[in-house]
């Protein structure tokens, strides 16, 4: 082949080569549009609902507590700054539930955790009956809020309650589980009852722990403890990691237990042992009508919640194994 | 199996389905942002609906009005329909910014004050003076006056709403088998007994076995189902003695004034010694059952706890008698109504008029005659007494007591118009529940009542431009 035949056939082809350039980049862009347009409709029904009826009533909602909004002087707000937050930590009361709602958390969603996992692990066990122990088990994580706290209610009675009359069939006096030292016991069980929260997903990951580890360490004279210990725990750390971080966000935000507990009445007034900080805000709001003090209560205990997640998050490398390596 | 270009079209069919169906659900939420309302009442129509018919929404307690008299009304008013909903607090706030608030308005005595100050409750008493007819000013109980307000007395002034009917609320039901159980005299319901008395025969009557038990109380509030300190009936309990709660202009609380201290001290130790359910021993029991099945010996309650004997207990009513309300000793005999619900009309109601109508027909006409004959209360307007149930000896026993009240029930509880019932027994509750664990002093506790309750109304009073 000569080189001109070459020549000439480059000058052939490079035209048309020169042509399907354009017309390449131009089918992309229309293609890359596309995606995209089928993108945004495919997210769009959650991403109105949730700038809608979560970010907008957000972001009004921090609006309002730089007012002196009282839910009725919406037509007369003033902008009073700062001066609700400078309130949030002046106010004893709000500090003082603050540290209580606290203490309930890092007691109340570790021993959560260590339950909801252990019964998995009791569960990831081919036993008879299996299913119907983990619908019992999983049935109070979704019963409504209000709901529990009525039954709660009826067992922590201190005249006819479910778990005094139990008690005192084996001669033992009647328990004060609501008086001033064991409210914060009592609300801590009561959430408790919903430890089979996790257990889904505690299965699923259990589900996923590779048998071949397990066996070579059986072959290799590991014990059950050891297994436990070095394999089972290790893997199943990424699945704790959710659960301590969902069980963190969920306990700084009790609201319906405490005062369904003590209380006749949603506007009622639990006694000071668990009357926590989502209680304050609850009551500065709807009984007091210091709505812009409530919802400025409300953004602080965002901002707490945000630091102990973060926190969180730096100490995961420490101690949550991604067997990808990656986090 | 579909290909994937079907897949992703069938997606975004779906996506956009969802989203219209999400918007057409919206427009009526944005519209009429009411979230707990529930209409009780849509009847039938069997003609078409006028051009120029007008919606009234009327919040009220269920069962306090009936379907049967919202046909009657509108049968007489084909031009306004009415849909009773269901009063919820909470949703109020909401409702008023976003101009959807319900029409009439369930309130109370203790809380109009608040609600005009507020801004919320319409002035009535120019509708009032043009209805003579329904509602001639000298045919009015004085238990209206509660609902009267002229910036800073409440029981003067124009009306801002009426109460659906009323009772003296202080009177005390006595369980004569409880009593008698006792060993303890029945009351005579010829003469009122003191509070010490009272409080006296309570500890005598109550009683827990052997395993801590309870066999039976001595006395409760129905009020609130617990025998401990309540506003109103601290209210009470202070005037009687020529104290009251709020200096004269209701700028300050007084809490830390003696004479209500050992007015608190004498509840703190009815708490301690157990004498009917409190926030300690937290029974939840429902007061009505606990007195009709022998289980309380006093109930402090008024004239329409009758209609509930009537319909709990028919056979046992005899067991049951209603006694004058208690005074301190050298105190000045009061028996008000507590609270006397009634309701407001809306001030930014778009249909005023029409609204008018309808709470001229529910407070004035029919449904008063109806109220007044089950015995649930006694009617606010005097030509209609005659119409409470008498028809046995009982029922004439307990309305001899009733209207023998009724020359004490003129002098008024005050309340505080920058805070309300609600937020002053929640600050109570607060500060005392600490108390009645013997975790705080007395002093203590007011002291705070007093510190929180000034800012609040502080605020209150700021915000009404005072």
């Amino acid at each position: 082949m000569s080189v001109r035949g070459e020549g000439q056939r480059m000058a052939i082809i490079e035209p048309s080569v020169q042509s399907a350039k354009p017309s390449i980049r131009v089918r992309s862009g229309r293609r890359r549009r596309r995606r995209a347009m089928e993108f945004y409709l495919f997210i769009s029904p959650w991403f109105i609902v949730f700038v809608l009826f979560g970010l907008v009533p957000l972001l009004w909602g921090l609006y309002l507590s730089f007012t002196n909004y009282t839910g009725y002087n919406f037509n007369h707000l003033k902008f009073i700054g700062f001066a609700n937050y400078h309130l949030v930590f002046t106010d004893s009361e709000a500090m003082r539930a603050l540290l209580r709602t606290a203490v309930i958390t890092f007691i109340g969603v570790p021993v959560g955790l260590i339950i909801g996992f252990l019964l998995a692990i009791l569960l990831n066990n081919k036993v008879k009956g299996l299913s119907i122990y983990r619908t019992i088990f999983y049935l109070p994580a979704i019963m409504p809020a209000v709901a529990t706290g009525l039954i709660w209610q009826m067992m922590y009675q201190t005249d006819g309650g479910i778990l005094n009359t139990f008690f005192g069939l084996f001669g033992m006096k009647p328990i004060d589980w609501m008086g001033y030292g064991m409210a914060q016991t009592s609300l801590i069980l009561s959430g408790l009852w919903g430890a089979g929260g996790g257990l889904m997903i505690y299965l699923a990951g259990l589900k996923g722990i590779p048998q071949s580890l397990v066996e070579s360490a059986a072959i290799d004279g590991a014990s059950y403890w050891r297994q436990f210990r070095h394999i089972t725990i290790p893997l199943m750390t990424p699945i704790l990691f959710y659960n301590l971080i969902m069980g963190l966000i969920g306990s700084f935000q009790i609201l319906v237990q405490p005062l369904l507990l003590t209380g006749n009445s949603l506007t009622g007034d639990p006694i000071e042992p668990i009357y926590l900080y989502m209680i304050h805000a609850w009551l500065n709001i709807f009984v007091f009508d210091r709505f812009g003090y409530g919802l400025a209560l409300l953004w602080v205990l965002f901002l707490v919640i945000l630091v102990f997640a973060l926190i969180l998050f730096w100490s995961q490398k420490f101690w949550v194994h991604y067997e990808s390596g990656e986090e | 199996m579909m290909s994937k270009k079907g897949l992703k079209w069938t997606g975004i069919a779906l996506s956009v389905g969802a989203i219209g169906t999400a918007s057409a659900m919206a427009i009526p939420m944005v519209t009429n942002a009411a979230p707990a309302k529930t209409a009780a009442v849509k009847p039938a129509a069997k003609t078409a609906a006028p051009a120029n018919q007008v919606t009234i929404n009327l919040a009220f307690d269920s069962g306090a009005f009936s379907a049967q008299e919202v046909k009657a009304f509108e049968k007489l008013h084909p031009d306004i329909k009415v849909n009773l909903v269901t009063y919820n607090a909470s949703a109020l706030p909401a409702e008023f910014a976003s101009g959807s608030a319900p029409d009439i308005i369930e309130t109370t005595g203790s809380s109009l004050p608040s609600d005009v100050e507020k801004g919320l409750a319409l002035d009535i008493q120019p509708y009032i003076n043009k209805s003579k007819k329904v509602f001639n000013p000298h045919n009015f109980n004085n238990v209206v006056n509660q609902y009267r307000w002229d910036g800073r007395v409440q029981g003067i002034g124009d009306l801002y709403g009426l109460p659906k009917d009323f009772s003296p609320d202080f009177d005390i039901w006595v369980n004569k088998a409880v009593f008698k159980a006792a060993g303890v005299k029945v009351p005579s319901p010829n003469k009122p007994m003191t509070w010490d008395q009272v409080f006296q025969d309570a500890k005598k009557i109550t009683k827990f076995d052997s395993k801590g038990k309870m066999v039976r109380y001595g006395l409760d509030y129905y009020a609130t189902g617990q025998a401990q300190a309540e506003y109103q009936l601290l209210s009470l309990q202070a005037q009687e003695q020529g104290a009251t709660l709020w200096s004269s202009n209701f700028s300050k609380a007084q809490f830390e004034n003696p004479k209500v201290v050992n007015i608190l001290n004498q509840w703190v130790t009815a708490v301690k010694g157990n004498i009917g359910p409190n926030s300690v021993n937290n029974d939840k029991n429902f007061f009505g059952s606990l007195f009709t099945s022998n289980k309380l010996g006093m109930m402090i309650s008024g004239y329409w706890f009758s209609g509930f004997i009537r319909s709990a207990a028919p056979k046992t009513e005899n067991n049951f008698e209603m006694v004058p309300a208690p005074v301190y000793a050298n105190g000045t005999r009061m028996d008000p109504p507590a609270s006397a619900t009634g309701a407001y009309i809306w001030s930014g109601s778009k249909h005023p008029v029409q609204a008018w109508t309808v709470f001229e027909y529910f407070f004035g006409q029919q449904p008063v005659i109806d109220r007044a004959q089950t015995g649930w209360g006694l009617p606010i307007l005097k030509n209609k007494m005659s119409l409470v149930p008498q028809k046995s000896k009982w029922d004439n026993s307990v309305l001899k007591v009733a209207k023998g009240e009724l020359k004490y029930s003129g002098k008024l509880l005050r309340f505080n118009p920058y805070v309300d019932a609600t937020t002053v027994n929640t600050i109570m509750t607060k500060y005392l529940t600490p108390v009645y664990y013997g975790k705080d002093t007395m002093q203590d506790a007011v002291r705070q009542i007093d510190g929180e309750l000034d800012s609040l109304i502080q605020a209150g009073m700021s915000e009404a431009g005072n």
